[in-house]
């Protein structure tokens, strides 16, 4: 099972889900209330992940959400339910990423005071950050990969934020292995390229 | 392994340490949304489904209809050419006879 699915979903002592998904697929309410309690942190915690900037998270939360009560019927049960979900979760996300066409390049302007810390802490000290610093860092680490396309980013956010294997990023997404180290090595490339670029602009 | 990528590991650590408030239960409102959403496509599912079932038997009543006006006209279609229509067509070829 999954970090993702491991952190955020409720035990399963809490709901009865097969019984849960049999009743939704009646169309029976009050268990789809319960399940939407139920995959809630799951789902939410994905969108926070991977949602777009301008995306409001209640939105995609809701649309993920009605797909996936909609298409409930189509849940074999080969898997988790919550392996299932968080799929349509990552997909839609990647959807809704993809359908945001700009990708801004980043500026030092564009930075905030404690993300120009970060950066200058990074660029004078070889330790690790500060607890405190840990905000800002996630918020430059999003600035940074909005500068990506959105499998990249996709992927980035996967592996190295959210800690996730490769053989776990394959049963997220379903791309194959090669295809994910790959991808991931440039999009490292293109990240790392954009903090040298903001820790020359630091210097001069 | 180079500085850059260092301080990138660096950068990911700590964004990957920031805390992470997720409420427990959804908002009422969004509940509330996302129910009548799936309902409203619920009964627009349903509404296709009873046409496509209206639609699949009118195709059948169709097809069983035109089976049956075949059986009927077989004889009439399958009849010889009855010899008023050569007599009615002598004069058109005769006209133009040089």
């Amino acid at each position: 099972m999954n970090v993702l699915v491991r952190e955020a979903s409720l035990p399963d002592e809490v709901l009865n889900v097969p019984d849960c998904v049999a009743r939704v697929r009646r169309g029976d309410e009050d268990a789809a209330r319960s399940l939407l309690t139920h995959l809630f942190p799951l789902v939410l915690s994905v969108v926070r992940g991977h949602r777009p900037r301008r995306m409001c998270e209640e939105d995609l939360t809701q649309t993920i959400f009605v797909k996936v009560f909609t298409k409930l019927n189509q849940y074999s049960g080969a898997v988790p339910l919550e392996h299932w979900v968080s799929r349509i979760a990552v997909n839609t996300c990647l959807n809704a990423l993809q359908a945001e066409k700009i990708r801004p390049e980043l500026r030092w302007a564009d930075l905030t005071e404690q993300e120009e810390h970060v950066i200058q802490t990074l660029d004078t000290t070889a330790g690790e950050l500060e607890p405190g610093q840990s905000l800002a860092a996630r918020d430059l680490t999003d600035k940074l990969l909005d500068c990506l396309k959105p499998n990249d980013r996709l992927l980035v956010n996967l592996l190295h934020i959210e800690g996730h294997s490769v053989e776990e990023v394959k049963q997220i997404t379903g791309w194959n292995i090669s295809m994910i180290k790959v991808r991931a090595f440039r999009a490292r490339n293109r990240m790392r390229k954009h903090m040298e670029t903001l820790m020359k602009e630091t210097t001069t | 392994m180079s500085d850059s990528e260092h301080d990138l590991n660096r950068l990911f650590q700590s964004a990957a340490e920031a805390p992470q408030e997720l409420p427990g239960v959804p908002s009422h409102a969004l509940e509330q949304r996302i129910l009548a959403r799936w309902r409203n496509r619920a009964e627009a599912a349903e509404e296709w489904f009873t046409h496509l079932s209206l639609y699949r038997r009118a195709l059948v009543a169709a097809f069983a209809l035109a089976l049956v006006a075949l059986a009927v006209y077989f004889p009439v279609l399958t009849q010889e050419r009855a010899d008023d229509v050569e007599i009615i067509n002598t004069p058109v070829s005769l006209t133009f006879l040089p």
